[in-house]
């Protein structure tokens, strides 16, 4: 019998290369614009609903040329850059703690569940009147939207290091404190970052509700401006923009969690 | 016996921690250990003594569930009796300190750490000069024979490699006694031989007083000179056994009619059955 040709791509969790994966993805991104050119170039779809992806692109390079892509990019980023950061700042210690001492989580947890259950957008019109649709209240939002969740998933993070592991450090002459902070954090740090990951994809989301509710700058007024003169090329580059952004972080982030983490497994 | 003139001494002098005998290095005394959940209380430990010397390599076994891991965790200081009390080096037990190191059955290297700074870990948190640092850590890497690895990461080892850092981490910082919660247990058969046989070379020439944690009567047998057998739940001491075998322990030791003789003994406690096969 001839042997069976199996390259085995499809067997479960069978690795393939670094290159294949590469091209396979690229390739995935050509077949969808390829598709969404073919449409609209059939003139099957107006414009007006679906331009094609020509248009959407020179349309980014005009905003690009005259300057008001960087504009309101650089506000999106300083916002979310903020708000972001505004909640690590100050739920990263927390979700350690709530993770560490059974009364701190006692205090903490409950009332986190229960926020992070409030849908963000409800508080944008609460968040417009204490502080009206400056930067203030943009950061304000994006941070509403990371740090309950944040806080809890720190928690966790935390609670995910193994007893035994903090056991053999005070068998080795550690102190609470010490424990804490050469054992329990160097060791939920990987997961910590990636965690951070996930919530600043999150923090994009929330800063594009703000800005498109609540604001005069930025992405997301620019795609609501577009919205209000039917110019849906318009639309398009500033989802595309969002997008591109996001996965940039996200490719930062991991980059970053590979360089400093060389030992994890 | 042992315990009751021990405990006879305790009541005669009122205060058990002058009164007790300089050359036993652990003693525990009436352990009880009771778990609360809720309504329902679980006797774990009944009534539970030891009596450990000074540079002894000493087993406990006993079928699983039956305690021996909580009580090795309350010499450690990671767990507390209901009653009874726990004396190391004439000082009742507190909270875990660096004179008693540990080794666990799970992995505890710390991750971030290669192998040499692991090994260095409770030195650091002395602040021990740096040069003597690396002097213990170059020595212990020697003994158990990865001096190669020593900047490698954990990830980068075996188990049995693991292993042999948790115990050179836990001497590394010279502590009175070696704790041993079952260290070989994830250990495939060959492995686990080849560290009893290192352990129990150690053991010769460094002499720490150690505390092993078994449920393998073989490995019990091979490493110690004291046999505390336990029963299952509630954990009590059935018996214990001295283990009359050479000092030197090499692997043919396990084929002879000695070693198979206190196995057998040592099982029939356990199992009240003969040893089949």
């Amino acid at each position: 019998m001839k042997p069976k040709k199996d390259r085995g791509d499809f067997r479960l969790r069978k690795e393939i290369t670094h290159k294949r994966y590469m091209t396979t993805a690229v390739i995935t991104f050509i077949v969808i614009f390829a598709i969404w050119e073919i449409i609209s170039a059939s003139g099957r779809v107006k414009s007006l609903f679906l331009p094609s992806p020509i248009k959407v692109l020179e349309d980014l390079v005009d905003k690009a040329k005259d300057g008001s892509l960087w504009t309101d990019m650089g506000y999106s980023v300083f916002r979310v850059t903020m708000g972001f950061l505004l909640s690590v700042v100050l739920g990263v210690p927390l979700g350690i703690l709530a993770g560490s001492f059974k009364k701190a989580e006692a205090i903490i947890a409950p009332i986190c569940e229960f926020i992070r259950y409030m849908p963000v957008p409800a508080f944008v019109p609460l968040v417009m009147v204490w502080c009206g649709i400056g930067e203030q209240a943009k950061i304000i939002i994006v941070f509403l939207g990371c740090f309950f969740q944040l806080v809890l998933m720190i928690a966790d993070d935390t609670m995910s290091v193994s007893d035994d592991l903090l056991s053999s450090a005070y068998t080795l002459g550690t102190t609470r404190w010490t424990t804490i902070t050469k054992v329990l954090i160097p060791a939920m740090a990987p997961k910590m970052m990636l965690t951070l990951r996930m919530m600043i994809g999150w923090g994009w989301t929330y800063l594009t509700v703000a800005e498109l509710v609540a604001s005069s700058s930025g992405l997301g007024y620019s795609i609501l401006k577009a919205q209000r003169f039917l110019h849906t090329q318009s639309i398009f580059s500033g989802i595309l923009v969002i997008g591109l952004l996001g996965l940039l972080t996200d490719r930062l982030f991991a980059l970053a969690i590979k360089k400093l983490f060389p030992w994890a497994e | 016996m042992t315990r009751k003139q021990q405990g006879l001494k305790d009541d005669h002098a009122g205060h058990p921690l002058t009164a007790h005998v300089a050359s036993s290095k652990i003693m525990a005394d009436g352990i009880d250990k009771i778990y609360t959940d809720g309504k329902k209380q679980t006797l774990a430990l009944k009534d539970v003594s030891i009596d450990i010397k000074d540079n002894d390599f000493c087993c406990i076994v006993g079928p699983s569930g039956c305690g021996k891991s909580t009580l090795l965790r309350m010499l450690a200081g990671l767990d507390f009796p209901t009653s009874g009390k726990i004396i190391i080096d004439d000082r009742q037990v507190t909270g875990p300190g660096p004179d008693r190191g540990m080794v666990f059955q799970t992995y505890t290297l710390f991750p971030w750490m290669s192998v040499e700074d692991n090994i260095k870990f409770g030195l650091k948190i002395k602040n021990m000069p740096k040069d003597e640092q690396q002097a213990i850590a170059d020595r212990y890497l020697k003994i158990i024979g990865l001096q190669k690895f020593a900047k490698a990461y954990p990830k980068e080892l075996s188990g049995g490699m693991k292993q042999r850092v948790a115990i050179a981490r836990a001497l590394a910082n010279q502590p009175e006694v070696l704790l041993m919660d079952e260290p070989f247990g994830a250990l495939d058969p060959h492995t686990k031989s080849m560290m009893q046989l290192l352990l129990r070379e150690i053991w010769e020439q460094e002499h720490p007083t150690v505390v092993f944690i078994t449920h393998d009567i073989d490995e019990a047998v091979f490493l110690a000179n004291k046999i505390y057998v336990m029963s299952a739940r509630p954990g009590r001491v059935i018996k214990d056994v001295e283990v009359r075998l050479p000092h030197k322990r090499e692997l043919p030791l396990k084929d002879t009619p000695e070693f198979i003789e206190i196995r057998k003994n040592i099982n029939h406690l356990l199992y009240n059955t003969d040893e089949e096969a």
